[in-house]
């Protein structure tokens, strides 16, 4: 039975390629594709030709700025290909993206990420919350910016910052300072 | 048989109040427990929602709020005690019914309320580090507070014997997910038993909220959830217009209507592609649904100037007219993205390895689903009738009624069978909302009153609840439950008998989320 669903799907199921002219005309984000490149060049110049390993931790985040991590793995942006690799463990990592306000429960675990994260190991702090606290800061059950808990080198405003903001931030900051 | 006929019966409850479909009674703290058992298992009411609130500077009482959902009545009822301050205890409802369980918890650790006879009386939302006696929620409790760092045990569920193992996962995850930590006991593969411990995001959302201009805490209801930033809003400004009594303008409802469904639609898009992709290594729905999802991210930046579909509800209406030029270019993307996702996940599901991954796991039965309260997808999957779209209709609800996918299994695959369901009831409304769009306003001016209100959104994970008191033109109490905060109990149901594995497939068929559980 599931040989002849097999085989109606391969004869007549929907077509699963997209006929070239699509292909073609599918919209190229310009000013994307250029930050990649150059992000590229820096990574190269910087870790020798091996790609630029990010550890995500979530410190507190509304799981916006978490969408849209996972957004710069999608066939839009897809980082892999400039040298960008989000990896499992704090152990694989060069940088951390921390996002969220610090809450007082989360402070140990962000903690024992970094120490766990080789040095030299860069950090960001991605979006408004983990920048300064932005809206939580008042809060009894929040630390306030990454920076009280951690060494932060790179901020990222926004709330959350879209993904081409996200690369310009950290090729900006690549570019400049010596780390 | 609705609300007031079944309280007629029961002699202990007093009516206070009936307003816009919800019955306000209250009931002495001895009997709350009893009266609600007899609400839950005589009368087939559901528990939504259980609430303190700190009424010392008025009547030197803490208040417990127990609100049952009646939806063939399409009715709410609040059910108050109040404990006297020297003595914050009643007998716990949890004994009786299973879905008051984490509320009754939480109550405790927010306000000193004790569950007298709560079968787990444990700390939830205090974590290790906040000292003894700290009850955030309390009037007296400073919203700035520093607090101390102290080291109360946060003990877990553990179990010894021959060949058992107890893996420890989290709050940090291999994935991009949010943080939460889960204890696993296993023996060999199989899980044993199976409990989270969560509230690491916890920011004090409800705390912020107090003593501020209701308009001034809408960021604070995006943020919530970030993914779930229009309903939680929507259900927050509905009950500010209920208290109010300001009627939106049916093209603000149906403009508010749209929104939700298209956040729906991006969000049921992700689940698919994530079940497939992230759940069970079939990348290839992935790679093509978060693609897909890409382009609704998209329309929302375009239209909204945001990825989120946020800032666009408001208090009165919503916050710019769309014209039809817009409109237009929705129903486009959001029909072709629909179609689009259809063809893949048909593609998926003649997949037999896939399949085999989803049928027969992470089972959640209709009675235990109903024990615990389940809501949205989790309930619908395991057959559990439930929509507030259709048992409490709101906005553009009222006039197009809906369609209710359901599926008896209760296993993933059920799940993903409603979502697929769902996708489709959805870009059904989207259609039929921009086809039939009023004309008029889009926002009328309100002017705030003092009162209280609930209000119910069936947000793409299901019911959100929010409880809400205005006073003096600032919030009293406001009580935004997630549908998440109910579902999390389920894993101790679902998770037992799979293999360890598995646990992220059952995870990700909820996709529930932490921040807004967490509050």
């Amino acid at each position: 039975m599931k040989f002849f669903q097999l085989l109606k799907i391969l004869l007549f199921g929907p077509k699963v390629t997209e006929n070239e002219q699509t292909i073609r005309d599918f919209p190229v984000d310009a000013q994307f594709e250029k930050v990649g490149e150059e992000l590229k060049a820096t990574i190269k110049r910087l870790y020798g030709g091996r790609s630029l390993r990010i550890r995500a931790v979530d410190a507190g985040s509304t799981n916006a700025e978490e969408i849209e991590f996972t957004a710069l793995n999608n066939a839009y942006y897809d980082i892999d290909r400039f040298g960008l690799t989000f990896v499992a463990s704090p152990r694989h990592a060069d940088m951390l993206f921390v996002s969220g306000p610090v809450t007082r429960n989360l402070e140990n675990a962000l903690k024992t990420t970094y120490e766990a994260a080789p040095s030299p190991c860069i950090v960001v702090a991605l979006g408004d919350g983990a920048i300064d606290g932005g809206i939580w800061k008042d809060s009894y059950a929040v630390v306030g910016g990454v920076e009280k808990v951690i060494p932060v080198h790179i901020r990222i405003p926004g709330n959350p910052p879209r993904p081409i903001e996200i690369l310009r931030g950290v090729l900006q900051s690549l570019n400049q300072k010596n780390f | 048989m609705n609300i007031q006929e079944i309280l007629k019966k029961i002699s202990e409850v007093k009516i206070v109040e009936i307003k816009n479909n919800t019955v306000f009674a209250t009931v002495s703290r001895e009997d709350l427990a009893r009266v609600s058992t007899s609400l839950v298992d005589e009368h087939k009411l559901f528990l939504s929602s259980l609430y303190g609130t700190d009424n010392r500077k008025e009547n030197q009482t803490f208040g417990v709020n127990v609100i049952f959902g009646d939806d063939a009545n399409h009715q709410w009822l609040r059910l108050s005690a109040s404990l006297p301050e020297n003595d914050p205890s009643y007998p716990s409802i949890t004994r009786t019914i299973m879905a008051a369980h984490w509320y009754e918890r939480y109550m405790q650790d927010m306000f000193g309320v004790i569950a007298v006879g709560h079968p787990d009386p444990r700390r939830l939302v205090n974590h290790e580090n906040i000292p003894e006696g700290t009850h955030p929620l309390r009037k007296d409790f400073a919203v700035n507070t520093k607090l101390e760092k102290a080291n109360v045990p946060y003990p877990m569920h553990h179990i010894e014997g021959e060949g058992i193992f107890e893996i420890p996962v989290g709050p940090i995850h291999a994935g991009i997910i949010e943080p939460g930590h889960f204890r696993f006991n296993v023996a060999g593969e199989r899980i044993l038993t199976l409990e989270g411990k969560l509230f690491f995001t916890h920011k004090g959302v409800e705390k912020l909220m107090e003593g501020k201009n209701p308009k001034d805490a809408l960021p604070y209801v995006e943020g919530i959830s970030g993914d779930m930033a229009a309903s939680h809003c929507l259900a927050y400004v509905q009950a500010i217009e209920t208290i109010s009594n300001c009627n939106v303008t049916d093209r603000a409802k149906m403009l508010r209507t749209l929104v939700l469904e298209l956040e729906r639609l991006t969000m049921h898009i992700h689940d698919l592609a994530n079940i497939g992709g992230m759940g069970t290594g079939y990348s290839f729905i992935a790679a093509n649904g978060f693609r897909i999802k890409e382009r609704m991210m998209r329309l929302s930046d375009d239209i909204f100037g945001n990825r989120f579909w946020r800032e666009f509800i408001t208090i009165g209406g919503v916050t710019k007219d769309l014209n039809d030029l817009q409109l237009k270019k929705i129903l486009e993307i959001s029909k072709d993205a629909y179609f689009e996702m259809n063809k893949i996940v048909m593609l998926a599901l003649a997949s037999d390895g896939f399949l085999d991954r989803m049928q027969t796991t992470g089972v959640l039965g209709q009675e235990a689903a109903r024990a615990f309260g389940a809501l949205g997808i989790a309930a619908r999957g395991s057959g559990l009738d439930r929509d507030v779209r259709r048992d409490h209709p709101y906005a553009a609800y009222q006039k197009y009624p809906t369609t209710v996918s359901l599926k008896k299994k209760g296993d993933v695959h059920s799940r993903y069978l409603v979502r697929i369901e769902e996708m489709k009831v959805s870009i059904d409304f989207i259609e039929k909302i921009i086809a039939e769009m009023e004309t008029g306003d889009v926002s009328v001016p309100v002017e705030i009153k003092d009162g209280y209100a609930i209000s119910a959104v069936e947000s793409w994970r299901g019911e959100i609840l929010c409880a809400l008191e205005i006073k003096n033109g600032v919030i009293e109490r406001c009580f935004p439950r997630d549908p998440s905060f109910c579902n999390w109990a389920l894993f101790g149901i679902m998770g037992p008998g799979n293999i360890v594995p598995d646990f992220p497939l059952i995870n990700k068929s909820l996709n529930l989320s932490y921040s807004g559980t967490d509050l």
